[in-house]
């Protein structure tokens, strides 16, 4: 059962007994707020249909409804903790000291943007802790939009709390 | 020298040429600005024409998105700083100078600023700032010198004439 996981988790879900139909998905964000909660349901990729489903109980639950979706598996997020660190670790190392564009590059920073939204809340927590320039995978793995005042860009300290803000806006 | 938090083994490797011209580290590691910000004189935040105004970042003017990350888009936005291209590096009083690097995919990588000895001031990404004797010395890891601009140092940045005191017998 859902409520019996640990709390912080992945879970991908079949399509049965929730459809890839939006119907079906809302039918499980129903579920999951009568289970945990307020929940916010978002629809990542409308062609895709990729829908992160966030508790209020920083709860992460990642649905992917795709014609070849698995059966229901569990990651517990410490996997995603520890890739985190070991990929953001190799960006510091190796990333290339020149500008922006070719930092981002970096395989290792492309590989944190590839594990999506259950990323995000270790990478808010390394914000919190060491201010770096981790705003290009959030703005594109999140969507979110004007999260920084205009007074503060550029200014990395200010950055990393004006996304903490957000982050922390969101729970 | 500033610290000892930077590995000179990285910069030995990235530029060869230093060490023969001479090189002086004058800050400490730092990612809060970047080598556009520190040639503008602004050290407190980190220029970037990004992909989205949405990361966040500091570019002094609207982003034209077909030209991102290319050396035309950095130049629109020293010009709107109020630097022009000049075709020498010779050393103007009330003047200040910077250098801008491109890479052959017309990409700009680097800019450096003029110090009033005619030596030259690099912020290296998210490492230190470094003195250098020759623009030439940091190539070709950031590119080949692409142009110079100039813009009249605001009144209040000139240094002063040195007063000098002479005491009376």
């Amino acid at each position: 059962m859902i409520a019996d996981l640990p709390i912080t988790s992945k879970v991908y879900l079949s399509n049965r007994p929730y459809s890839a139909s939006s119907d079906g998905v809302r039918s499980f964000a129903s579920y999951c707020q009568t289970s945990f909660g307020p929940a916010m349901l978002e629809m990542r990729n409308p062609r895709d249909l990729e829908w992160y489903l966030i508790v209020q109980s920083k709860f992460c639950i990642y649905h992917t409804a795709t014609s070849a979706a698995t059966t229901r598996t569990f990651h517990p997020t410490e996997e995603i903790a520890r890739r985190f660190r070991s990929l953001a670790d190799e960006w510091y190392r190796d990333r290339p000291r020149g500008d922006l564009h070719r930092m981002c590059e970096h395989p290792a920073y492309q590989q944190v943007i590839d594990l999506g939204w259950d990323v995000v809340p270790y990478v808010i927590e390394e914000l919190n802790r060491k201010p770096e320039h981790w705003f290009r995978a959030l703005a594109r793995i999140t969507g979110a939009k004007n999260v920084v005042p205009e007074e503060s860009r550029g200014k990395l300290p200010e950055m990393a709390a004006a996304w903490v803000t957000w982050w922390n806006s969101r729970q | 020298m500033i610290g000892d938090d930077t590995k000179y083994e990285y910069w030995r490797t990235a530029f060869p040429k230093l060490q023969s011209v001479g090189f002086e580290k004058t800050s400490s590691k730092t990612s809060e600005y970047n080598c556009i910000a520190h040639a503008v004189g602004t050290n407190d935040r980190w220029w970037s024409d990004a992909e989205s105004e949405d990361e966040g970042y500091y570019w002094p003017i609207d982003r034209v998105e077909s030209r991102i990350g290319q050396v035309e888009e950095l130049e629109a936005a020293l010009a709107h700083e109020g630097f022009v291209k000049c075709d020498s590096t010779r050393v103007e009083p009330g003047y200040e100078k910077v250098a801008i690097y491109v890479k052959d995919d017309n990409r700009w990588e680097h800019a450096a600023r003029q110090l009033n000895d005619g030596r030259w001031s690099t912020k290296d990404g998210v490492n230190a700032d470094f003195s250098h004797a020759t623009l030439e010395c940091v190539c070709p890891h950031y590119g080949r010198v692409y142009c110079y601009m100039k813009r009249v140092v605001a009144a209040a940045a000139v240094s002063p004439a040195p007063t000098v005191l002479i005491s009376a017998p």
